[in-house]
């Protein structure tokens, strides 16, 4: 059992929740966390090391901070260059298919934010609609949509907050791995 | 003459060189060795040497490059910022210590005027000791180091009245208009130091810089600090201090490094013969006379001056914590050399009796020789013992190790010309601090102008890398032009400061190829960035989009960082072909890979 977890926070040493969010994912060895805006500050992405990482790896989960409604730019940047549509037919699945992925996202905001509103002009969208265009890639590429992890109101945390979040996001990653794993005698 | 000078520098060379690692070994420290030596080749050991009076007075010079090099590492800011601890603490000690041993001196029952020249000699402490076991310890930027460079600081100017008193005391005043004369003439050698101090040497520093000649260089600092020393003793002031002013006046110039390094081992070397001297001058005639008078005399000096100096550090505005006051008072519990100069003026103008100054000179010496014998007692035993309870960490000296580091930068930048200043540049721009090395004078002068702490000095050289403080740097950045140098700067840093990261600026692929074969953390070739971005600023004429050229680029990058790796990395190397070489000759196969690179280009489909 395989969990890439992709980290992409252009500001990581600003970031306290991310930082006590990584600190709990590196606990369990079955994680393999990959800084993006470490790996490719210019935006060059290497689309076929890329793509090897995927094929190694047998659940994948995005953690970023949710800027402006959506995913940083090199989030985007690397769908664009990694899962780019491949040449394959519809029959054949794809590379992708049968690889859970799982969305960590922390906002600034706190939760009402994201909530509809009767009246309220600027809350068009719920926080799940806002998601859209990764639940449609997912579902492009055949890969399960696991119950995402998010953190709202990062601005406003106290430590123990933090320290709670971190461990709460251990406890799924440990549920996720159990889940996910073959059991041996299965193999 | 000369085979008799050069048989007294073996004997003196020969007896450092075998006691005072054998001090050291011991751990009793490099002075007790030197002091040890003194005896043993002095007139009541060996009696190789007889001379002891000349020898002391010409190895004071090293007290006077001590000083020099102690200036060098002031400058007139943070001079001025201790002026505090200079009048009180200094003050203080030799006002107080003068009272109390004047007491005890008429006490003993020494004549009256004597009795105060002699109180007012032995306020005195060694500067030399002192100041040698502080550098040796790196405990000059702790508050102690601090408070005893002030009290030392003010001693070597209290010195000039002392000096000046003793002929008044001798024949009751007679000399009031010479005084006057004396002292117009004092303040004009003072003027004068401090004007070419500030405006003639550097330009002077700056011309023998670029005639390249070394030895010229040393000459030069060397004359610097005599012909100071020799105008400040015409006007019978103290030459430590003159020499002190003029270290100061160049603390902040781009040759200080450079000038540290010329005059260290001269310090070094005179300040051994300093002590040898000491421990030569040690009348054991008088010692197996009055054994018990000496010693109590002794006694009654270092307490008396241990007791002075725990009440001014426990005293005023801010005191030493508890844990430190012991050290501040042994460092400086001793006689100085200037005792010696006083009691032998006092005894030339028939202030004070010869018994008299053969016995004084005797305490003073001991007690010099007591110093280093009371701090290993106190190190082993009482530090030991302060710390266990309050845990004082500052007294530890790994803990100093600290004080100094953090006044010492990360980053050093060995060569600052236009590759070095873009990178010295933008380290500014993010308010990172450096110590910048270059050995174009020219070059220096116009950076200077900006305000970067930029140095003359070879970067190749070990002892540059050690005086730019690469002991508690963290990143030495090779910035040189010539690959030669770039490379021996890469190989001492990695033999002599191993724990510095080197980031380093390369010629080509071949240059980066040898420093990653002498183990370099990071390398630049030089031209390579630049080129690049040339090479896409030509694309876009030729009509790519921004984003396009910008990828191209980036892949070409790749491409070639791959080719560099794989060639660094083949295990094809010939051990018995130099790597230079073999690389030239791989530099061919580039060309090819190139080839290659284009033809699968047009395959794949992928980068559209």
């Amino acid at each position: 059992m395989k969990i890439l977890l992709l980290i992409a926070h252009p500001y990581l040493h600003r970031s306290k929740m991310n930082a006590a969010l990584l600190a709990s994912a590196a606990k369990l060895p079955e994680v393999e966390i990959f800084d993006l805006y470490e790996t490719y500050p210019d935006f060059y992405i290497d689309a076929t090391a890329e793509r090897n990482r995927l094929m190694r790896t047998d659940l994948l989960i995005m953690q970023f901070p949710f800027y402006w409604y959506s995913a940083p730019a090199l989030l985007k940047e690397w769908q664009d260059r990694v899962i780019t549509p491949t040449r394959h037919s519809p029959d054949v699945p794809h590379p992708l298919a049968g690889k859970p992925l799982m969305l960590t996202i922390t906002t600034g905001q706190r939760l009402e934010s994201y909530l509809p509103q009767v009246g309220d002009s600027q809350r068009l969208h719920t926080m799940s609609q806002l998601l859209s265009p990764l639940k449609q890639l997912a579902h492009h590429c055949g890969m399960p949509l696991l119950q995402p992890f998010t953190v709202h109101g990062c601005r406003h945390l106290t430590l123990t907050d933090l320290q709670t979040h971190a461990k709460r996001y251990q406890n799924y990653l440990q549920s996720l791995i159990d889940q996910y794993t073959i059991p041996a005698d299965g193999q | 003459m000369a085979s008799s000078l050069l048989a007294n520098v073996a004997i003196y060379l020969g007896a450092t060189v075998v006691l005072v690692p054998l001090a050291s070994y011991l751990g009793l420290g490099s002075i007790i060795g030197y002091l040890i030596a003194g005896v043993v080749i002095g007139p009541w050991g060996l009696g190789v040497i007889t001379n002891v009076e000349e020898i002391l007075h010409f190895a004071e010079f090293g007290v006077v490059l001590l000083l020099f090099l102690i200036g060098l590492e002031m400058n007139p800011r943070r001079l001025w910022a201790m002026r505090q601890p200079i009048l009180f603490m200094g003050g203080g000690q030799v006002l107080l210590s003068t009272l109390l041993l004047w007491m005890v001196a008429l006490l003993l029952g020494i004549g009256g005027s004597a009795a105060l020249i002699a109180a007012m000699a032995l306020s005195l402490s060694s500067t030399a000791l002192a100041l040698q076991t502080l550098r040796e310890k790196n405990l000059l930027p702790t508050r102690t180091g601090n408070n005893a460079f002030s009290i030392l600081l003010f001693q070597d100017i209290a010195v000039i009245p002392m000096l000046a008193l003793i002929p008044l005391l001798a024949s009751g005043g007679s000399s009031e208009p010479n005084g006057w004369l004396d002292g117009i003439k004092a303040v004009v050698v003072i003027a004068g130091i401090i004007i070419v101090g500030r405006y003639l040497n550097r330009p002077i520093l700056r011309f023998i810089a670029k005639t390249r000649m070394r030895e010229i260089f040393t000459a030069f600092a060397l004359l610097l600090v005599i012909g100071i020393s020799l105008l400040m003793q015409a006007v019978e002031m103290s030459m430590a201090l003159g020499s002190f002013l003029a270290g100061v006046l160049l603390a902040d110039s781009e040759y200080r490094h450079e000038l540290e390094l010329e005059i260290e081992p001269f310090k070094g070397l005179l300040l051994g013969l300093f002590f040898i001297a000491v421990g030569m001058g040690i009348d054991f005639a008088i010692l197996l006379q009055q054994p018990l008078t000496v010693l109590l005399w002794v006694a009654l000096l270092v307490l008396c001056k241990m007791a002075i100096l725990w009440l001014m550090a426990t005293i005023g505005k801010n005191p030493l914590p508890p844990s430190q006051r012991p050290l501040l008072a042994i460092l400086l519990s001793q006689g100085g050399e200037f005792a010696f100069v006083i009691f032998s003026v006092a005894r030339d103008s028939a202030v004070m009796s010869h018994e008299l100054t053969a016995l004084l000179t005797l305490v003073v010496a001991i007690s010099i020789m007591s110093t280093p014998l009371l701090l290993l007692l106190q190190e082993r035993f009482l530090v030991p013992l302060m710390q266990h309870p309050s845990a004082a960490p500052n007294i530890h000296p790994d803990s100093t190790l600290g004080t100094a580091e953090s006044q010492a930068n990360p980053i050093i930048i060995a060569g600052f010309g236009r590759f070095g200043r873009v990178v010295g540049r933008m380290l500014h721009a993010n308010g990172i601090p450096m110590t910048i090395l270059d050995h174009d004078p020219e070059q220096i002068e116009q950076v200077r102008l900006f305000g970067y702490k930029i140095y003359y000095g070879d970067a190749t050289r070990p002892d540059t890398l050690h005086a730019a403080g690469a002991e508690q740097a963290k990143l030495l950045i090779i910035a040189l032009d010539d690959p030669e140098d770039a490379l021996l700067t890469l190989q001492q840093c990695k033999k002599h400061f191993p724990h510095l990261k080197v980031l380093a600026r390369c010629d080509d692929m071949v240059h980066g190829f040898e420093m990653l074969h002498h183990g370099v953390d990071y390398y630049q070739r030089e031209i390579l960035g630049s080129a690049m971005a040339l090479g896409e600023a030509v694309l876009r004429e030729m009509g790519y989009g921004a984003y396009r050229a910008k990828r191209a680029m980036h892949t070409f990058r790749k491409h070639d960082l791959h080719l560099f790796s794989q060639l660094f990395a083949s295990d094809s190397l010939d051990k018995h072909i130099s790597i230079t070489k073999q690389a030239r000759e791989e530099l061919l196969q580039i060309f090819i890979a190139d080839e290659e690179e284009i033809a699968k280009r047009s395959e794949s489909g992928w980068d559209r």
